[in-house]
């Protein structure tokens, strides 16, 4: 008895050891040497693409593999490696590791990694991809999204899920309470007052919000950005062009006076349309009908579309000015594309030939139709498949508009700590609507707080 | 199991209320799960609706046929089942060795080895991962079932649980055992292993579950989908901008049958106890 | 099959016995050892060594700092905002937790009709795993989606109000440990023998008295571990905070390791978050070594 449990123990145990030398059958991309074309690359793609996204992203690799892979001998492989904030704690792992087998050769990086990225030594800059592939043009690439990507004026990464910040709100709500449906809130006080005509109880229980949004850095990029400061048309965050010129060392906000006309307009609109202010379900209840108007991403779209169904009607608008006569529009969002260096030139060239595909003009539109990400090439848009998709999709004409009538400077900024600023934006604009502090104790402290988080994290970068 | 005092209407009563109250509660503990299961089959659009749904008008199968083609389940499975058990396994042999040792056994330091071994677990893992993640590749174990299986060999909780239970043995036993000739070899395997078999199944099967729902490592460690464990690929299926709580419930379900199944079939092992044999003079 | 009265006592063979008898416990705990030594300790001492350095956005740290990352933990009031968090939480889950399990394991084992369901339904929850779990919950306990709220006609937002979400993250995990705690409950209360219940039954106990005098006794240990269990469990907590508040609101969720995770996740912030560990570290384990000051006066072994 006693026997047999060893014996089991003991062959479990010298199967595990057998199955160390068990891989997954593939072969590995170690980097290889040869030199001419006709040899066989493999490129191995991290991406943080899920659900229908990564459908489509999949589709299009195997379109590339079958096509102009096989003519050229590469072969892409894609590893999904979960959202981003499992994506880059792995990919920095990875990094860390120094292990370039590990690395992938290329990888989908979000906007607010871009500091973080541009610094590590195996990144190919997009600057570098242009001068390297003649097919490849600065030009052709949507202008907005370029800047995004750039630091000091020099691209580094190659735009790839392109978004913006949007308004959705439901028509058939606003018909409801005697709103116009075409002509929703153009600024944060009318968003205000929209809000709280929407707002509805039964009794004490709240059966439907006005507004719902948790604001913090994703959403001040754009309502702090398209204010009109200094002279131009637009704001920044912090110095150094937010981080674009130089490091970011501390916020501008404060004594550009941006952030108090924000929080003079948003604090008593929220209050006053008693809209929700915490909380991530915006989305979920924008679906389910209990949140007339919902902020955020324009690649929400199809997922919003999904959910809806023909419960109600509903429509897409700018993101609401923060002053009537701000110009600077909205920042874009999403993700780049960044090429790795391995050691392996004809890698970083198959690369190229990868990302001439995906950004081809046609294949842009099967993209952006099945994904709801802006196509990055300049091209698409005037190809008449696209422009047709545009007529019978009007909540995304929507978001195709505002971005090309924003203002190239109107961008997220680079900086490491960006999560750290924006619990601290969260916290006090929370406190400010709660009525805990007013606006010049919450921008004073959002300030204080940003410049000793950038000190900080600069001091131990150095 | 007879009874044999006189009081068989009382225990008549109290056999069922027991059994009402057992319902109840199961119900209740049992809430979240049944509303997961409800939920699997409502499309998205019915799960965001106001009023809050419990029954589904219809049987949707779209999330499951989501789950089933849309992912590598199989595989993900099979990766689960193998990390789970083999690494179970481990840990048992390593835990009952060196509970072992802490509850039959004098050395040095031993009070020492085992405040060491217990503070490990209070150490946050978080800290540890990517220096083992560094550890684990440079063994180029990056992934391998090796790879993903390592990090979980010693588990400082389950050596702590037998000693426990170790330490409730009587001492007659090995006084008994000493007396025979046995040496320390012989009285673990053939005394205190078995002794030990409920508390051994209880172990397996929390460390069997835990395992199966193991997330972080194993997401980690490996690159490839082939490899990737079952939870990795249900959490897989939302994204960044739009959360498939049908798929994800239908994922669920899914990851959670045999488990269901595990515990069915030990259930019996659970229940019964000691055996009247192995408590001898 | 080694035995004293086999050898034959030559010195030499005395001498090698000898030996062997003094290394055989190490046989037996080098396994464990090995393990531990290489997954947790080497780990865990690069980085206490690394909580004294600058350490770069990209992991290495490049620069001695002195005490700098532990003034720079301890000056800052979110340290100490997690601390009363993870104490609280750790008070309000572990009675709760440990009780009603305990509870369920006792009834699980009283003989009625339905002794093999409830063994099987109170370990169902030990099956789903946090993440699913914590979209279930997300959904429920939704102010005006979920059921939760609409059945009881209560408006309580549950995650997303700084006075609720430390609680409604308790009521989440209670559920959570349910299956964990009663599979070790049941064991030990399955394993009290037979002869003692027996006895006590001919000398009149009724079910209380037999409950309170010898099974909690005599499954003493393993309330004992299930106890620290519990403890370092509650101060460690952190998944349940990733999926559902993301330390919110107002950082009324923000748990020491959160803590911890963010500044070196989110923030870049390793230094702060190496020292950080180190804190927790002694933090949860002094608590530990008081807890096992107890192990002597309350625990019974046989």
């Amino acid at each position: 008895m006693a026997k047999r449990r060893i014996t089991a123990m003991i062959l479990c145990g010298l199967m595990v050891f057998s199955l160390a030398a068990c891989k997954n059958g593939k072969e590995d991309t170690s980097p290889a040497s040869p030199t001419s074309n006709s040899a066989p690359v493999t490129l191995t793609f991290w991406h943080a693409m899920g659900g229908v996204n990564g459908k489509e992203l999949q589709k299009l690799v195997d379109q590339f593999n079958a096509g102009v892979g096989k003519k050229e001998n590469i072969t892409v492989k894609t590893v999904y490696q979960g959202s981003y904030a499992d994506l880059m704690p792995k990919f920095k792992a990875a990094e860390q590791a120094n292990n370039t087998k590990i690395l992938p050769d290329l990888v989908t990086i979000p906007s607010d990694s871009t500091g973080y990225i541009k610094d590590i030594k195996q990144t190919v800059w997009a600057k570098d991809l242009f001068e390297k592939d003649k097919n490849l043009n600065q030009k052709d690439f949507l202008a907005n999204s370029i800047t995004q990507f750039s630091f000091k004026d020099q691209a580094v990464g190659i735009p790839f899920a392109c978004s913006t910040l949007l308004m959705y709100y439901n028509k058939t709500a606003f018909k409801e309470v005697g709103l116009d449906p075409n002509q929703p809130p153009k600024t944060i006080a009318e968003l205000g007052e929209d809000a709280a005509k929407l707002y509805k109880t039964n009794g004490s229980k709240v059966v439907r919000y006005g507004f719902e949004l948790e604001p913090g850095w994703y959403q001040l990029t754009s309502w702090i950005g398209m204010q009109s400061s200094n002279g131009n048309s637009y704001s920044f965050i912090g110095d150094n062009r937010s981080g674009r010129a130089g490091t970011m060392t501390k916020a501008v906000f404060d004594k550009d006076g941006t952030m108090k006309k924000f929080l003079e307009a948003y604090v008593p609109a929220m209050q006053k349309s008693k809209s929700k202010y915490t909380g991530n379900s915006d989305q979920s209840d924008f679906i389910a009908g209990t949140n007339a108007i919902y902020i955020s991403s324009s690649a929400a779209i199809n997922g919003i579309a999904t959910g809806v169904g023909k419960k109600f009607e509903w429509g897409t608008a700018f993101v609401p000015k923060v002053n009537a006569d701000d110009k600077g529009g909205a920042a874009p969002g999403g993700a780049a594309l960044y090429v790795m260096n391995r050691g392996n030139d004809s890698a970083v060239n198959a690369s190229c030939k990868f990302i001439e595909y995906l950004t081809d003009p046609e294949v842009q539109v099967d993209w952006c139709k099945n994904t709801g990400y802006f196509p990055v090439n300049n091209k698409t848009y005037d190809l008449a498949d696209f422009k047709q998709y545009l007529s019978t999709n009007p909540y995304f004409g929507v978001a195709v508009n505002q971005i090309k009538s924003s203002n190239l400077d109107v961008q997220e900024a680079i900086c490491g700590c960006s999560s750290a600023i924006n619990t601290i934006i969260d916290n006090n604009i929370a406190s400010a609507i709660a009525g805990k502090i007013d606006i010049d104790t919450a921008v004073k402290n959002m300030a204080t707080d940003t410049n000793k988080a950038l000190d900080d994290y600069n001091r131990a970068n150095s | 199991m007879k009874k044999h005092n006189g009081t068989m209407e009382k225990k008549g009563k109290s056999y069922y209320i027991t059994g009402i109250i057992t319902i109840i509660l199961a119900i209740i503990i049992l809430l979240p799960i049944i509303y997961c299961f409800f939920v699997s089959f409502m499309a998205e659009s019915e799960i965001n609706s106001y009023p809050p749904k419990f029954i589904p008008k219809s049987l949707y199968f779209g999330n499951y046929i989501q789950v089933l083609c849309g992912t590598l389940l199989g595989r993900f499975s099979i990766n689960s089942i193998i990390l789970a058990l083999f690494a179970t396994v481990a840990r048992i042999v390593i835990a009952c060795t060196s509970a072992f040792a802490f509850s039959f056994l004098d050395f040095p330091l031993k009070k020492f080895f085992f405040f060491l071994i217990l503070a490990s677990m209070v150490i946050p893992g978080d800290a540890l991962i990517v220096t083992n993640y560094l550890t684990v590749t440079s063994f180029n174990l990056m992934d391998t079932y090796l790879g993903v299986m390592i990090v979980y060999f010693s588990d400082a909780m389950y050596m702590f649980m037998l000693r426990q239970y170790m330490k409730s043995i009587p001492p007659d036993f090995r006084d008994a055992s000493v007396m025979d000739g046995c040496g320390n070899f012989r009285f673990f395997t053939s005394i205190i292993m078995p002794i030990c078999k409920p508390i051994t199944i209880s172990v397996f099967i929390s460390s069997f579950v835990g395992l199966w729902n193991a997330y972080v490592w194993p997401l980690l460690i490996t690159n490839t989908p082939e490899m990737r464990t079952i939870q990795v690929g249900i959490t897989m299926l939302s994204t960044d901008e739009n959360t498939a709580f049908g798929a994800t419930m239908a994922g669920a379900i899914i990851v959670l049958i045999p488990t269901i199944v595990i515990f069915v079939l030990f259930k019996e092992k659970i229940i019964s106890g000691v055996t009247a044999g192995s408590i001898k003079g | 099959m080694q035995q004293m009265s086999a050898v034959s006592h030559t010195p030499v063979n005395k001498k090698r016995q000898q030996v062997f008898q003094r290394i055989e416990p190490f046989l037996y705990l080098i396994p464990c050892l090995f393990f531990v030594a290489l997954f947790v300790y080497y780990p865990f001492i690069k980085t206490i060594i690394n909580s004294f350095f600058f350490i770069n956005k990209e992991g290495i740290a490049h620069r001695f700092a002195g005490f700098t990352n532990y003034i720079q933990l301890f000056q800052d009031k979110t340290f100490y905002v997690a601390v009363k968090n993870s104490l609280l939480y750790t008070l309000m889950v572990v009675p709760s937790s440990l009780l009603l399990s305990l509870i369920l394991a006792l009834i699980a084992n009283k003989k009625s009709m339905l002794n093999k369901v409830s063994t099987v339904a109170f370990l169902i929850p030990m099956a789903v795993s946090v993440s699913v779990a914590a979209m279930i919950f997300n959904l429920l306990l939704n102010p005006t989606i979920g059921l939760f709220d609409y059945v009881a006609n209560i408006s309580i937002p549950w995650f997303t109000d700084s006075h609720y979400a430390l609680g409604g993250l308790a009521i989440f995990n209670i559920w959570l440990s349910i299956g964990f705690n009663f599979l070790f409950f049941t064991a030990a209360i399955r394993n009290v023998p037979k002869d003692v219940i027996e006895s006590a039954d001919i000398a009149g106990a009724n079910w209380i008295q037999k409950t309170i005098h010898i099974v909690i006794p005599l499954i003493s240990p393993t309330l004992f571990f299930l106890f620290c269990m519990a403890i370092i469990g509650g101060l460690m907590m952190v998944s349940p905070v990733l999926v559902l508040t993301k330390g919110g609101p107002d950082l009324s969720t923000t748990t020491l390791v959160y803590l911890m995770y963010t500044q070196a996740y989110q923030n870049g912030n390793y230094g702060y978050s190496f020292a950080l560990s180190v804190v927790i570290f002694v933090i949860v384990g002094t608590l530990l070594a008081l807890s096992f000051k107890f192990e002597n006066k309350g625990v019974y072994y046989g």
